[in-house]
């Protein structure tokens, strides 16, 4: 049995390449995201660990708050406590550090923007231990108007020792001088965020820190263990500050980016699933083909004594040996996807040290599990039809196509796709009492499920559709029109099994692009409603870090200015979770910004209080003239009485404050935006000019108008929309595999007859034309299922979102820009087939044996 | 009868498969020629280069020497989209079986050629072809719907169809029962008596020999006797002759 079938994979060996493509990918993308991750996940905890060496014990703030970085920052360590901190026994050296946000000016003074994460300002301590950063060329800043980059960034901006480079950190652009360069530890940069580097009196001065520090790093006496010295300095310290251990600070920010890598990994293992599920269906497929072809020989092997399961075996035999080729091909793809990964990751700001990826045992038998089994599964079904075989075919004609009834599809299909429907409509409109699976992955398993149901029950449909499909064929096409459209009819179950695969990758498609359009259509609804001023003012680049008051202060004595309203952007926690705060001018904010007032006012916001969204004051139970309690960085726990609920579109925050609150606290004072109304008679263009007369001095602020706004946050969305483009292309590059692959094998089956036609006159074109219209009409029949899916899907998604007040908009000019390029793709799927097949020999194409 | 025109000729013809010691000499340099408006049989042993001949001159293989001609038209001075052409235009086939598109009814399968060639068929000619070989209730089926005979008539009507010069046919009731087969030489003999066709036919049957006009005999790929007028006695009698 073993030669037998070894025998018969051989004698596919064309057919059964494209099988293995199909997997390859997939295991690839498996492989390639668990290399790449394993990779950088090494490298940051090689960085962290770098990071603090030398450096035993971290006195820092407590951080109550749940935060992002840059947005609430708590208060500072006072000076006093590093005199403290020395005098301790045991404390061979402390030196305080500083951190903040820094913008660089490229070589035109225009604001660097790095395409990942933000640039970090950092002090260097003048000590004599190794530190987190390491020189590599020039010295250390000893001197205010000294800086150090990062080496990765002084490549990147073209910088050298000796010149002179711009920062921006809360006002207008200041000038140090370049003297040198450093690294950390093996790297150039941390994890691909920039650094520039003072002494620390400059940070301190540039940071607004007074003579305070952001941390403060201990070097333990040889012999002290840097636990025993955390346990000496605890009881030392002022409330809210806490000495850990630097050991126990670098595993933390390594697991912090590690977290941020984890979403990476699995962002690209959903679409390695998508790809592989695509990819079961092509190779179902293309067994069931190969089953049907070989009948005659499985029942050649029956006659002769084989039993049922020994067939089935077989195929599962060729299925497994297939599996393990493609995922060690997978495998080798993986790798080399990870090292494309790398490149990007240096792309984007990231420097790897020139450590080897990272193939773990664990990645190894992960990808060779995730092909051979999703081969096998895929195997199982053509495995028992094959097994079905009776001996008596041997001596049957294998083309008799006996129609066998669809009732059994409907039977089974139906109820399938219900139960989809069932997962995705409880994911997303039902709270789950539970939480060992996530809403996320629920109505994605319904969504599985769904294309498993609707694949099951196609071919009822694939004649009436694919007939309508083709209509026009015999029209415009002649005879090879005509042909095509019958051929895609004739094996109901074929077609709609290789269009299955298409589906799937266009339902996806079309859900990411209404999605995209109904936010998009959502955002420039909420713009048109909401956005009442000319011009604001914003920060360009990295969000969040705000720009110096002193701009709106000068803006506020322009003429043309009638008036303006400040915000600004904060942190803080709310009753149970987290809760994003905007400051706001009171006085002049509602009106430049419209925001439904459901109850009560602004008037007394002034005063320490706050105003709530409605969704946020429904689940805390709370109305106007309740208190609520809310939990500053800076300030703790505060108690806040609530003055008005409002809803609306357009802002981030749920709890609104006067700038007075907000200033009390929070510790960093920034603008994040300024609204402008112009006086009447000032055109936008002379506003703006009068705006940027003041932000010109200010590289780090953008003026926007309306028009401006949109655009901004569409080009936002279609990034977005673009990455999980070029991710789906995958699964919809596995579906065309599939579709040529389907075509290879029918016309292995109809040499006979292509030979024929070529005997009595048809030209190679008309053959080529043939089979490439058949392919149009499977993709094309693919993709309408997917679009109709996709539609189902976005709209329930959309409905889903409703509360937080999406809009269902759907993008006709693109979903059928979509039909029409699977067309282009049917087209592209069918050159190597039709290649073949108008190559076919007529000889033997008709000869008869 | 008189021989008005030659409609196909091989004029030294060698074809050769194969190399070295596996090489097969198919045709041996054959001389012959099949005239207008004539029914040729052409018989021989198996293996004795009937098919090849056929193929040869119809245009479907290359000779590796020598000459075939459709007309005046020497078929190795055409490039594959002229052969392709010729064929569709010029000849028309009848295989031993398989002769049907599946998925075409047995109407479409008649008209094939023009539909290929994108032209119109000759619906009177078209319906008198019908008539004769006795298919009109079963045009709308498909050829899984009909008997071995029926559709090995439908090949022979489509073959006729778009009035080709020359029809060649390969064991055309090979694989039929004798009356499906009587039935189906008996239309090729009319079509050649009444509406004027010119058919080559292959077969190893005396008996299918016996309805055509003239027998060609061929062995190792060189004509080795021929016979006019001939009846199937007279055939078994000459095999016999040139088994010898
Ligand atoms: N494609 C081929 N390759 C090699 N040899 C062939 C091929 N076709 C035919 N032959 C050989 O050429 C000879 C003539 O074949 P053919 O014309 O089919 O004979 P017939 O039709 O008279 O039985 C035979 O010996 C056959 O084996
Ligand atoms: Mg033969």
């Amino acid at each position: 049995m073993w030669r037998a079938t070894v025998k018969g994979l051989l004698g596919h060996k064309l057919r059964l390449a494209l099988t293995v493509l199909a997997i390859t990918i997939g295991v690839g993308f498996v492989a390639g995201s668990f290399v790449f991750t394993d990779t950088l996940g090494s490298v940051f905890d090689d960085l962290f660990s770098g990071t603090t060496a030398g450096i035993d014990v971290t006195i820092r703030p407590i951080i109550e708050t749940e935060t992002d970085f840059g947005f609430s920052l708590p208060e500072k360590i006072p000076a006093a406590v590093l005199d403290d901190v020395r005098a301790v026994e045991g404390v061979e050296e402390a030196t305080g550090a500083l951190f903040w946000f820094v913008q660089l000016l490229d070589q035109n003074g225009e604001i660097a923007r790095t395409n990942g994460p933000p640039t970090f300002g950092a002090s260097w301590a003048d000590t004599n231990r190794p530190g987190a950063f390491s020189l590599r060329e020039g010295a250390r800043p000893t001197a205010d108007g000294q800086v150090a980059l990062d080496r990765k960034t002084a490549e990147r901006l073209g910088f050298e020792v000796g010149d002179t480079v711009q920062i921006v950190i809360f006002g207008p652009p200041e000038s140090f001088k370049l003297v040198g360069l450093a690294g950390f530890g093996e790297a150039d940069n941390l994890g691909g965020a920039g650094f520039a580097l003072f002494d620390i009196p400059t940070a301190q001065r540039v940071f607004n820190s007074g003579r305070a520090f952001d941390t403060i790093d201990i070097a333990a006496t040889p012999g002290v263990a840097p636990e025993t010295l955390v346990e000496r300095l605890q009881p030392m310290l002022p409330d809210q500050v806490e000495a850990v251990t630097a050991q126990s600070v670098a595993e933390e920010q390594a697991a912090a980016l590690k977290e941020g890598l984890g979403f990476f990994n699995t962002f690209l293992l959903v679409f390695a699933g998508i790809a592989l599920f695509v990819g079961t269906f092509i190779i179902q497929n293309t067994f069931r083909i190969i089953v049907a072809q070989r009948t005659r020989e499985l029942a050649l092997f029956r006659a002769l004594g084989a039993t049922s399961r020994q067939v089935t075996g077989m195929v599962l035999t060729e299925a497994a040996i297939v599996g393990v080729v493609s995922s060690g091909l997978g495998l080798l793809f993986g790798i080399g996807l990870a090292n494309v990964l790398a490149v990007a990751y240096e792309f984007f700001g990231g420097d790897l040290p020139e450590a080897a990826l990272e193939v773990r045992l664990r990645t190894v038998l992960v990808a060779l599990a995730v092909g051979v089994i999703v081969t096998l599964v895929s195997a199982l079904l053509p495995a028992r039809k094959a097994a079905s075989v009776p001996p008596v075919a041997a001596m049957r004609d294998v083309e008799s196509t006996t129609r066998r009834s669809m009732r059994t599809r409907v039977v089974a299909g139906v109820p399938i796709s219900a139960f989809g429907i069932a997962l995705g409509v409880i994911g997303l409109f039902v709270e789950l009492p539970f939480e060992w699976i996530s809403p996320i992955a629920l109505v994605g398993a319904g969504a599985a499920v769904v294309f498993i149901g609707v694949a099951v029950i196609s071919p009822v449909f694939t004649r009436p559709i694919a007939g309508i499909i083709g209509a026009p064929f015999p029209r415009l096409l002649a005879l090879p029109g005509s042909l095509a459209r019958e051929n895609s009819m004739r094996k109901p179950r074929r077609t709609a099994a290789t269009a299955a695969a298409l589906m799937i990758g266009l339902a996806l498609v079309s859900l990411a692009t209404i999605l995209a359009a109904s936010f998009r259509g959502t955002v420039r609804e909420v713009i048109d409603e909401s956005f009442r001023a000319d011009l604001v003012v914003s920060e360009v680049g990295f969000g969040g870090i705000g720009f110096s008051t002193s701009i709106a202060e000068a803006l506020a004595d322009l003429p043309e200015i009638d008036r303006l309203a400040r915000t600004r952007f904060g942190q803080a926690s709310l009753g149970e979770g987290p809760a994003f705060v905007s400051a706001v001018q009171t006085d002049t904010f509602l009106d430049l910004f419209a925001i439904d007032l459901i109850d009560g006012g602004f008037e007394t916001l002034s005063s320490p209080s706050v105003a709530l969204r409605t969704s946020r004051a429904e689940t805390l139970g709370v109305a106007v003239g309740d208190t609520v309690t809310i939990t500053f960085a800076r300030t703790g726990t505060q108690q806040l009485p609530v003055v008005a609920i409002w809803d609306g579109q357009g802002i981030q925050a749920s709890v609104l404050m006067s700038i007075e609150t907000f200033e009390t606290n929070f510790s960093e004072q920034l603008d994040a935006q300024v609204l402008i109304a112009l006086q009447d008679g000032i055109s936008i263009e002379s506003g703006r000019a009068a705006v940027e007369s003041i932000t010109d001095a200010f590289p780090n602020v953008q003026i926007q108008d309306q028009a401006d706004f949109k655009a901004q946050t569409e080009s936002q969305i279609n990034l977005i929309l673009s990455l999980i483009f070029v991710m789906l292309l995958l699964s919809v590059l596995i579906a065309l595999l599939g579709i040529t692959n389907t075509l290879s094998l029918s016309i292995i089956e109809r040499t006979r007859e292509i030979g024929l036609l070529r005997a009595v006159g048809m030209s190679r074109k008309q053959v080529r034309r043939m089979i490439r219209w058949e392919s149009v009409i499977i993709s094309v029949f693919g993709a309408v299922l997917g679009i109709c899916l996709g539609i189902l899907f976005g709209w329930a998604v959309v409905r889903a979102l409703s509360e937080q007040g999406l809009l269902f908009v759907l993008p006709g000019g693109q979903l059928i820009g979509a039909l029409f390029a699977a067309g282009v793709a049917g087209v592209v799927a069918a050159v190597l087939p039709a290649w073949r097949a108008s190559r076919l020999n007529v000889l033997n194409a008709i000869s008869y044996e | 009868m008189t021989r008005t025109e030659i409609a196909a000729r091989a004029a030294g013809a060698v074809k050769v498969y194969g190399e070295g010691d596996a090489q097969v000499r198919a045709l041996n340099g054959i001389d012959v020629e099949f005239g207008s408006r004539e029914f040729t049989a052409i018989m021989g042993p198996s293996g004795s280069g009937k098919s090849t001949l056929l193929h040869c001159l119809a245009g479907l293989d290359s000779l590796t020497d020598g000459h075939v001609y459709l007309g005046d038209t020497d078929l190795g001075s055409l490039d594959d989209d002229e052969l392709t052409r010729l064929r569709r235009d010029q000849v028309g086939f009848v295989f031993q079986a398989y002769n049907l598109v599946p998925t075409l009814n047995a109407l479409e399968n008649i008209t094939l050629p023009m539909a290929i060639a994108g032209r119109k068929p000759d619906q009177t000619w078209v319906d008198e072809i019908i008539d004769t070989i006795g298919i009109r209730d079963r045009l709308q089926h498909r050829p899984t719907e009909l008997s071995g005979g029926e559709q090995q008539r439908v090949a022979a009507a489509r073959a006729l169809a778009s009035r080709p010069d020359i029809i060649f046919a390969d064991e055309p009731s090979g694989n039929l029962d004798s009356t499906s087969g009587a039935e189906l030489l008996g239309f090729m003999k009319e079509a050649v008596q009444q509406l004027g066709q010119t058919i080559v036919m292959v077969t190893h049957d005396p008996a299918a020999a016996g309805y055509a006009d003239r027998v060609v005999f061929l062995a190792d790929g060189v004509v080795v006797g021929e016979m006019l007028e001939p009846t199937r006695e007279r055939i078994l009698d000459h095999i016999k002759l040139l088994e010898a």
